[in-house]
C-alpha cells in the first residue's frame, strides 16, 4: 500500500513514495523520519509523485519531524505534489508549511541554500 | 453491488421523463411531480487500520456517482470518513480487539450525503466533540506539534456533525455533507 525508496544524492535524502500514506501505512514512514533527524543536519526531499493519498496520519508525519529537523538547521521538502495531495494541505491551511518543488530536480537544487 | 448502485443513483427524473414520454404525458404535468430518491450502503467491517482504505475507496466510489456532487467532494466526504474511522480506531477502541467492529452507513438523497459511523469502543464516551478546541494552525510553525488534525479535517469538510452516546457503549458520529453548499 506504500512503497518507500530511499536514495542519497550529495547528502540529501530523497525518498520516493508510492502508494497511500494513511494511518495504516505512517508509521513507516515516520520511524524513517525520526532516524534521519538524528543527522548532524538532515535534508531531506520527499518525492511524491505518485502518492495517491494522504491523510492527516500522513500529516502527522510530516509535523512530528520538522521540529527537530530544522532545530538542526535542516528541512523537509517536497517534489511533485499531486493535486489530490496538495488538497489536504489547502484544507488545513498549510499549504506554506513545507517547502514544495514541480520536480525532483528542482527539490534537490533547493538544497543549495543548506550546504 | 457495483451493477445496482448506478440505478439507485439515476436521477429519478431523468427517468421519470422519458417514461411520460412514452405515455404520451404533458410536460406540464411532469413538472408538477416531486419525487425524491435515496440510496443506503451499510458496511460492517473490524475496526482496524487495513480496513481503512478499502472503507474509503468504497465511499469515493459510491459517493462519486451522486448527481451535483462533484468528484473533488465526492474524494473529501470520503477523507472525512477515513478520519473519523481512524479516530474511533485510535481512540474509542483504543487497544486492539480483534472483535471490535465499526459500522458505516452511507446514506444518498438529493440533498446530501450523510455518513452514520457507530462503534461501541469503551473510550467513546469520554469524546466530546464539542469541547474540542480548532488546532491552532498558526503556532504549528513555530511549535509543530502532530496530531489532533483529524477531526479538524472533517469539520471542515462537512456541514453538520452530531455525535451521541447510546447503552452498550454505542457511539454514533452523523455526519451530513449538502450537495450544494452555501458560499
Amino acid at each position: 500500500m506504500l512503497d518507500i525508496r530511499r536514495q542519497n544524492l550529495n547528502n540529501i535524502e530523497t525518498i520516493h513514495l508510492q502508494g497511500i500514506l494513511n494511518a495504516e501505512t505512517s508509521p513507516l514512514l515516520e520511524e524513517i523520519l525520526h532516524e534521519l533527524s538524528k543527522q548532524p543536519l538532515p535534508m531531506i526531499l520527499l518525492c511524491v509523485e505518485n502518492l495517491e493519498y494522504i491523510s492527516s496520519a500522513g500529516m502527522g508525519c510530516f509535523i512530528g519531524a520538522i521540529g527537530g529537523i530544522r532545530k538542526k538547521g535542516g528541512d523537509l521538502r517536497f517534489a511533485g505534489m499531486q493535486p489530490r495531495v496538495k488538497r489536504i494541505f489547502t484544507l488545513l491551511d498549510m499549504e506554506d508549511f513545507f517547502s514544495q518543488f514541480d520536480s525532483m530536480e528542482k527539490g534537490l537544487a533547493s538544497f543549495s541554500d543548506k550546504k | 453491488m457495483h451493477d445496482i448502485l448506478p440505478l439507485f443513483l439515476e436521477d429519478p427524473m431523468t427517468s421519470l421523463a422519458s417514461q411520460a414520454k412514452a405515455l404520451g404525458i404533458p410536460e406540464t404535468d411532469i413538472q408538477r411531480i416531486c419525487m425524491e430518491t435515496d440510496c443506503r450502503l451499510r458496511l460492517v467491517f473490524p475496526a482496524e487500520t487495513r480496513q481503512l482504505e478499502l472503507i474509503r475507496r468504497l465511499a469515493r466510489n459510491t459517493t462519486e456517482k451522486t448527481p451535483g456532487l462533484d468528484s473533488d467532494a465526492a474524494y473529501d466526504i470520503a477523507l472525512a470518513l477515513d478520519e473519523a474511522c481512524t479516530n474511533v480506531i485510535s481512540h474509542a477502541y483504543g487497544t486492539h480487539d480483534p472483535s471490535a467492529l465499526i459500522e458505516a452507513e452511507i446514506r444518498i438523497s438529493s440533498k446530501d450525503v450523510t455518513i452514520i459511523l457507530t462503534d461501541h469502543g469503551v473510550h467513546g464516551h469520554s469524546f466530546h466533540p464539542d469541547k474540542l478546541p480548532p488546532p491552532d494552525i498558526k503556532a504549528l510553525y513555530t511549535n509543530p506539534k502532530p496530531g489532533g488534525l483529524g477531526f479538524h479535517l472533517i469539520k471542515k469538510i462537512m456541514d453538520e456533525l452530531s455525535y451521541e452516546k447510546g447503552p452498550d457503549n454505542a457511539n454514533r458520529l452523523t455526519m451530513k455533507r449538502y450537495l450544494s453548499r452555501s458560499g
